[in-house]
């Protein structure tokens, strides 16, 4: 019996209209409700791993998935650079500067500026570009309180509604890029299975399409 | 009296058994079973007429810089030794081979068949990632001949072989072939922006913009995106010497137990130096290739001596580990 194609799937904030796209026919795959991380869809050859946004192209580029699923932001700040077939149209946003609404200036003087940030590499490297000083505080999460807690002056992460950056009392200083989500493969799995690669990524494109 | 483990180590006690990120040492049975495979793989590169090559495991860095794309030269270890000079350590046999085997071939055209082992180190961006491997590799210089291109890669199917390698799925490719198939009806900016979304396989994309020109010309880019292209296909005549060997190496590797070989010109070239054919193996499991190779006919004249070359390398720790 052929083993499933496996595929790399985020928990994160791109797991709803995901599994919305994935409800449609012909896939029709009921959404992932157990608390099981890895979800067998037997009857259509495909196995999803539950998986942090950040460990996706990992999977893929190691070859324990043959396809994945992840946000340009995650692809870039792991320098993945695997074939990426398709751009989805939903989930897109913003990786900006933020800084807090009530500041008086949003670069200190006589200082390096102090960037809260779970985009270490993107972040270091937009600064450089620049020209700047910068003092990266790497964060694994809630990077919108660190101006509050005086941990740091800006904050880089991604904007889309803007609703937890208000909440938070920040507003947007920059846009460093624009973030969209993807369909990464795996070099070895075009090597390997290329048909049933390629029979996947005609059912998706459809799906798209319609 | 000192303290063993060297004077790093009573200086930094925690460091006494810990090992430099992405280094790795093997001992009793995993060197015993490593050892072997190289040794069988050496017996029969020896017994085809390849000659060992011994080659520094460090370096001057600057004859190399022009030889390294900006990502492979920011994987370089490098140091500044007691005279102030930057040195690297070695990342990549071929280029190494080039420089220190260039001044001591004769300026005819003898054909030379090299091979070579050891270490190279490679630190990636990625943390933590293994960045010691062990390599063996063979080179045959002075012959353009597709018999010399089939020649390394049944060499270096034979060298995984010799390693219990299990399996093997081929990628055939050359440098350029993907624009000159595009061609005439894609050229310049066009075939490039064409070229690089065949190369990420964005099928609704590449068949919109093909269909604008041709029906046939969208099937044409449908088959360069689906990458298995049959030896007897019309496009690999435009590609001279390169085509040549992909339907001489499809056709006699298909032959090949535990072996599937694939015509795919979107696959890209591993290393910036390779100037025609190129090809990757996989094997049965894992994302990265166990072994390449290709073709780099521009090498050993930066180094003083113009000498075609087309080589192979194959990494002990993806087959030996076994991902083959």
């Amino acid at each position: 019996m052929t083993a499933p194609l496996t595929v790399a799937f985020p928990k994160g904030r791109l797991a709803d209209p995901l599994g919305r796209l994935l409800a449609r026919p012909p896939l029709e795959i009921s959404p992932f409700t157990g608390r099981g991380l890895v979800v067998d869809v037997a009857e259509k050859g495909i196995r999803f791993l539950l998986l942090k946004d950040f460990d996706v192209p990992t999977y893929v580029r190691r070859g324990a998935a043959e396809l994945g699923i992840a946000g340009s932001d995650v692809l870039a700040e792991t320098e993945c650079d695997l074939p990426r077939p398709l751009e989805f149209p939903f989930g897109r946003c913003r990786f900006s500067l933020l800084a807090p609404a009530s500041a008086s200036a949003f670069f200190p003087e006589g200082r390096a500026v102090r960037v809260a940030t779970k985009y270490v590499r993107l972040t270091r490297e937009h600064f450089d570009q620049k020209g700047m000083a910068a003092d990266i505080v790497p964060l694994a999460g809630s990077v919108e309180i660190a101006p509050r807690m005086k941990l740091a002056d800006l904050v880089a992460d991604l904007v889309d509604t803007g609703e937890t950056m208000r909440a938070n009392g920040l507003v947007e200083v920059e846009t460093i890029r624009d973030v969209s989500p993807h369909l990464i493969v795996s070099r070895a799995a075009l090597a390997r299975r290329r048909r049933e690669v390629f029979g996947l990524l005609e059912v998706l494109e459809g799906m798209l399409a319609s | 009296m000192r303290p063993t483990g060297g004077s790093g180590g009573a200086r930094r006690p925690g460091l006494t058994h810990r090992l430099p990120t992405g280094a790795a040492a093997y001992v009793f049975e995993e060197a015993t079973r490593r050892r072997l495979a190289e040794d069988r793989i050496v017996e029969g590169l020896r017994a085809s007429g390849y000659r060992e090559a011994i080659v520094p495991s460090a370096d001057y860095l600057a004859p190399y810089l022009s030889h390294v794309s900006a990502r492979e030269e920011r994987e370089l270890y490098r140091f500044v030794d007691r005279h102030g000079d930057t040195l690297a350590l070695r990342a990549d046999f071929t280029v190494a081979l080039a420089r220190h085997l260039a001044p001591r071939l004769a300026p005819d055209s003898s054909v030379e068949r090299v091979f070579y082992r050891g270490e190279v180190l490679r630190g990636g961006p990625r943390d933590g990632a293994s960045a010691e491997f062990y390599q063996v590799g063979a080179e045959l210089l002075g012959d353009t001949s597709a018999e010399a291109d089939l020649e390394i890669v049944e060499r270096c199917l034979s060298a995984l072989e010799a390693a219990e390698a299990s399996s093997c799925h081929v990628v055939l490719s050359a440098v350029g072939a993907l624009e000159e198939m595009l061609a005439p009806e894609a050229e310049g900016e066009a075939a490039e922006t064409l070229a690089g979304a065949i190369r990420e396989r964005r099928l609704s994309e590449t068949d919109r913009a093909a269909r604008a020109v041709s029906p046939e010309f969208a099937a044409r880019v449908r088959r360069l995106l689906e990458g298995d292209l049959a030896p007897a296909d019309a496009m690999l005549l435009r590609l001279g010497a390169a085509g040549e060997t992909l339907r001489r190496a499809a056709g006699t590797l298909s032959d090949r137990k535990d072996c599937r070989v694939a015509i795919d010109v979107a696959e890209p070239a591993s290393r910036s130096y390779y100037t025609g054919f190129f090809f990757t193996v996989y094997g049965s499991s894992g994302g990265e290739p166990v072994a390449g190779g290709g073709r780099y006919d521009d090498l050993y004249g930066a180094f003083g001596i113009a000498r075609p070359a087309v080589g192979f390398a194959l990494g002990l720790e993806g087959v030996v580990g076994g991902s083959a």
